[in-house]
Parts: C-alpha cells; sequence; structure tokens
C-alpha cells in the first residue's frame, strides 16, 4: 500500500475507543486476576467455575498436560492441575488460556498472518519460561508475559486495518523495522497498544510492564518481567518459529541480557528444549 | 557411489529408512527388494518373521574440509540477513555466535 492510500495516524482517543470495543477476557479469568493474595483463598469454589467454562478449562488442562510439566495425559481435572501444579501455576495457564480465547477469534486485516502471530508468541513464551529457570525467576508469570508480548500487533490490525495494513507491507520487505513503521503511519507502537489492552483486561502491573518496555528494557527495573520478555522475544525470532514470514532479529540487550545473568554456554542446549517444548504447546494453546 | 551397505539390527532402524539390497529369509525366499521403505508396521512383521538384521545404506561420507566451509559461508550470510537490524552490541553479537554454532551442527 503506499504511503497515500493510507488514512493519517489516529489520535488517543480513538485509539483508546477502538481498544475498549475489543473483547474482554472471560470473567473466570478476570476473577482470577483480582487481588493478589488469591492463593491464600479456598481455590475449590474457584476451580469449580473454572471448570464451569468448559472451552477454557480444556484449553489449559491441554497446556497442563503438555510434556513440559512432565505428565503427559494424567491431570484430568482443574482440581487435579491445582494439587500437582500448585494454585499459581494454574492460575498463569488460565490466564493464558482466556488472552488466547479473547483474541484468536478476532479476524485481522490484510497482510497479517494469525499463524505467524500465534507461532512467534507461543515460541516466546516458551523461551521466557526457559530462561526464568535459567535465571531464577517466576516461570509461569514469563510464560504469560512471553505469551502475551505481542497482543498490541493484534490490537492494531483489528482496530486499524488499513494502516496496519500498510505498516506490514513496509516492515515485511525488512525495509523498516515494525516499531518504526507503526510510528510512521500509527503514531504508537504495538507495545503501547498491547499495554493499554493489559491495562483494559486488569492484568498485573507487571505484565503491562513486560508488554510496555519489551523493546526498551532498559527504561524496566532489573527484577521486573521485561528482561525475561525481551530477551524470549529475540530468542524466538531468532530460533525463526513464525518462518517463512519472520522478522528480523532485533537488537539483544546488553543489560537486559547482563541482569538475568545467564551463562551462555548454559543457553546453547537450552534452546534445543525451547525448540522441541514449542509445537506442542502451540498445539495445546491453539488447536 | 556404490558402497557395500551396513546391516543393523531392527531395533536400530529409523522407520523410513530404505533397504539397501534386496533381502530373503534363512531359505533364501526372497522377502523385499532393494530401495523397499522400511516403516513401523514392515520392521514388525520383519521381526514376527524372525529377522534379526536387514541391509541399510550406509551413513554419508563425512563432508570434505571445502563442503563445511560453502556450508559455513552459506549459514553464516543468511544469519547475517537475519541479524541486519540487531545492531552490534556485545549481547546480539554473542547470540549471533550461538544461533550459527547451533545451525551448523544440525544434521
Amino acid at each position: 500500500m503506499s504511503p497515500q492510500a493510507c488514512p493519517p495516524p489516529p489520535d488517543r482517543d480513538t485509539v483508546a475507543a477502538r481498544i475498549a470495543a475489543l473483547p474482554s477476557l472471560p470473567s473466570v479469568a478476570a476473577e482470577l486476576l483480582s487481588g493478589d493474595a488469591i492463593e491464600e483463598l479456598d481455590v475449590a469454589p474457584l476451580a469449580r467455575r473454572i471448570a464451569a467454562d468448559q472451552v477454557l478449562a480444556a484449553r489449559a488442562l491441554r497446556v497442563a498436560n503438555s510434556p513440559f510439566y512432565g505428565m503427559p495425559g494424567m491431570v484430568g481435572s482443574i482440581q487435579e492441575a491445582i494439587v500437582v501444579l500448585g494454585f499459581r501455576a494454574v492460575r498463569s495457564l488460565v490466564i493464558s488460556a482466556a488472552a488466547v480465547q479473547a483474541l484468536a477469534s478476532l479476524k485481522p486485516g490484510r497482510n497479517f498472518s494469525p499463524r505467524t502471530f500465534w507461532r512467534h508468541s507461543v515460541g516466546t513464551a516458551v523461551a521466557a519460561r526457559h530462561l526464568a529457570m535459567l535465571s531464577g525467576r517466576n516461570a509461569e508469570a514469563a510464560f504469560t508475559a512471553g505469551l502475551l508480548h505481542d497482543i498490541g500487533q493484534l490490537v492494531l490490525c483489528v482496530a486499524f486495518p488499513r494502516h496496519y495494513a500498510a505498516v506490514l507491507a513496509r516492515s515485511q520487505g525488512h525495509e523498516l523495522p515494525l516499531v518504526a513503521a507503526e510510528l510512521e503511519y500509527l503514531g504508537l507502537t504495538h507495545a503501547e497498544a498491547g499495554a493499554m489492552l493489559a491495562t483494559r483486561w486488569g492484568l498485573p502491573q507487571s505484565m503491562r510492564e513486560a508488554i510496555a518496555l519489551h523493546h526498551q528494557p532498559d527504561e524496566a527495573r532489573a527484577d521486573s518481567l521485561v528482561d525475561l520478555t525481551h530477551v524470549a522475544n529475540v530468542l524466538a525470532h531468532g530460533l525463526e518459529f513464525s518462518t517463512p514470514l519472520e522478522e528480523p532479529v532485533p537488537p539483544l540487550s546488553d543489560t537486559a541480557w547482563n541482569r538475568l545473568n545467564i551463562d551462555w554456554a548454559r543457553l546453547a542446549p537450552t534452546l534445543d528444549q525451547i525448540a522441541n517444548e514449542f509445537e506442542d504447546t502451540l498445539h495445546a494453546l491453539l488447536a | 557411489m556404490n558402497q557395500e551397505p551396513r546391516w543393523l539390527p531392527l531395533a536400530e532402524v529409523i522407520p523410513g529408512t530404505p533397504l539397501a539390497a534386496d533381502l530373503a529369509d534363512g531359505e533364501g525366499q526372497l522377502l523385499l527388494t532393494a530401495g523397499s521403505r522400511l516403516d513401523a508396521h514392515r520392521l514388525q512383521q520383519l521381526a514376527r518373521q524372525g529377522i534379526a538384521t536387514v541391509p541399510v545404506p550406509p551413513p554419508p561420507p563425512p563432508p570434505t574440509p571445502e563442503e563445511m566451509a560453502r556450508r559455513e559461508g552459506e549459514a553464516r550470510l543468511r544469519m547475517e540477513r537475519r541479524f541486519a537490524h540487531a545492531g552490534h552490541g556485545q549481547a546480539s553479537r554473542a547470540l549471533f555466535q550461538v544461533l550459527l554454532q547451533r545451525q551448523l551442527e544440525m544434521p
């Protein structure tokens, strides 16, 4: 699309209004997100409410039964998953499954490949989980942040299909990095748009920050989820999960990498594990 | 190139491997002709027929130094294109090396 065919960038109010019109998270996921001390409550009623959303529960259970957790086919219910994996892990799984459910039905505009988008998102999620384990951080939160880090691309593509078609046409030939093309045609980046949706969904501050700053980790605190999300995103591009429409590998921040304190020698074998788990996790979340 | 086949125990044959020579049973009865694919079902059949080893193609010869250099050059060029926007930071360059090495070690 030529720049002349693209409408002028939208103003902030229009962006906010279009984002407000996007689907909400399933209600039980919103419930899981309310209150940080929820793990202290009686989880049985909550497990029943998760199970009542059968599509959501099935998606979360498929992930719980994927090889990563080491119990393939053995977790039969949400209640069992909570006993075996712990409440925090199930909470993350349900939130991830809920986000996929809310977003997977959206119909994006031209040039945007949902398959490419989800392959990269799941690849980043799996990479983030492994990086978290290597650096002694919360693997479940890292997985969810990795999965959701690029939701802003889907947001912009659905809310502004003509603008985003121009963005993608410009960036897919490697002519211009995606973020630069977004700023040129829309005046904001997918990281900003994703953070706006994360706020609307009530995602935790740590998750909103990971989405907002995954291209600018140097601006984040050292102990945040941002470093994991940033490095995982770069690794997922490097491992080419989205081939053939893979974007070029973005710069890897020295600050983010050094703060994670992972030895390069330990990363190399982990890349094979990430690649091995990728297809199973993709199938579990999106089947 | 006409190299001798190697005889592998059935359990070590990767399903889908072609048979490198005709296969007969102990009485000389032809069971399979050269080129037949040894899928999982056929491997089970052969085990039931008392066959212990089968002829499969020999491993490919190790690449020559020239071939190795050509492969590395191609992999490096491809990786450099992928990293065209990755800058020259220390972490980016280290990741480039790790991914290039991984690519070169892939079969």
